[in-house]
């Protein structure tokens, strides 16, 4: 027999390009420019999805008692006028940003992506050097929300944040617990649906009638 | 007139003595502590008087450096916007943007340039180049 040069040929199981779907959701100022940009620089064969957020009619006062704390005086007062006798850790948490619904949005991905199980939530400052799409196979163990490990020794933790000498604080968390970043999170939104987080975040929103349950 | 001589009472004058000796000590350390927190004031200020300069020296600079593309992009990003047709204005796929099995990101900005840095970025990385 003579001998016969074997090529194993390896299959390579190719990502399939056009499997990438990014859902944007802008305000109405920058709605139709968001828009341009994407129809001229498509990002390969993904797909783009931009959204206005003000066409979201769900999300009104009514609904979200965040949206109605918002708009009150002792709120915007809060984020715009010079307090005295503050600490710069507060600085951080009056960014007149978190008055903006665009960043309040994160907390309704299920009524956002009603169909979707699963999605990946990027803040809009950062930036990808990997591929991310093995983030879709973890194992969220019936956990909502998937982030990046952050908790130093008190760095990140509950008690940093919240004030444990309120009894119902106190109460309902560890001070010890590890708070956890946004930037890069994986959301299973059939866990959360079903663990009802959406109604245990209003819960909570619905108890701030004022912002002394944080350390501000 | 009724003069204290016994031994107490001189030990109690001493006492109060020291004590007077220590609280002026005190005060002239606390003449001393002005002295200084104004000294600390007035670097301070004359710190904060060169970042003030250097600020506005790199603001200009961002302006001036900036290419000339990038000025006011959202407002001519819009015009274009609106100078194509409807159909022009649409996305292709977006039967896909609802199917469970694909990859599905979540990006809510205001902010167009930092989010085609994001879509760009996780494209560019994505394992097998999808263009």
């Amino acid at each position: 027999m003579t001998p016969v040069a074997h090529c194993n040929i390896v299959p390579i199981k190719f990502q399939d390009a056009s499997k990438h779907v990014f859902h944007i959701v802008t305000d109405r100022l920058n709605y139709a420019a968001m828009r341009m940009w994407f129809l001229v620089n498509s990002p390969g064969k993904a797909t783009i999805q931009v959204q206005n957020i003000e066409d979201f009619t769900w999300l009104n006062a009514s609904y979200s008692p965040v949206l109605k704390q918002l708009a009150s005086p002792a709120m915007i007062d809060y984020y715009f006028k010079a307090h005295k006798a503050t600490s710069d850790s507060n600085l951080k948490f009056r960014n007149p940003k978190y008055l903006s619904i665009l960043n309040h949005l994160r907390f309704y991905l299920p009524e956002v992506f009603p169909k979707l199980n699963k999605v990946l939530f990027l803040d809009d400052d950062i930036v990808v050097q990997k591929d991310l799409t093995g983030l879709w196979s973890i194992d969220l163990k019936g956990n909502v929300n998937g982030a990046v490990e952050t908790c130093g020794e008190s760095f990140h933790r509950f008690d940093r944040y919240l004030n444990f000498s309120n009894p119902l604080i106190a109460k309902n968390f560890d001070p010890h617990a590890c708070g956890w970043a946004y930037g890069m999170n994986v959301f299973d939104l059939v866990q959360w649906k079903r663990q009802k987080i959406t109604e245990v975040y209003h819960n909570w929103q619905n108890l701030v009638s004022d912002v002394h349950w944080f350390i501000f | 007139m009724y003069i204290c001589t016994n031994g107490s009472a001189k030990e109690k004058m001493k006492a109060m003595e020291q004590t007077l000796l220590k609280g002026k000590q005190i005060q002239d350390d606390c003449a001393s502590v002005v002295k200084k927190l104004r000294a600390m004031i007035h670097s301070t200020e004359e710190q904060l008087h060169v970042l003030k300069k250097q600020t506005l020296f790199l603001t200009q600079l961002t302006a001036k450096t900036l290419p000339k593309g990038l000025h006011c992009l959202p407002l001519r990003l819009t015009t274009e916007y609106y100078k194509l047709n409807s159909s022009q204005q649409q996305f292709p796929n977006q039967e896909k943007l609802e199917d469970p099995q694909l990859y599905h990101y979540a990006i809510f900005s205001d902010n167009i340039l930092a989010t085609a840095v994001v879509v760009n970025s996780t494209v560019l990385n994505a394992k097998v180049n999808i263009f």
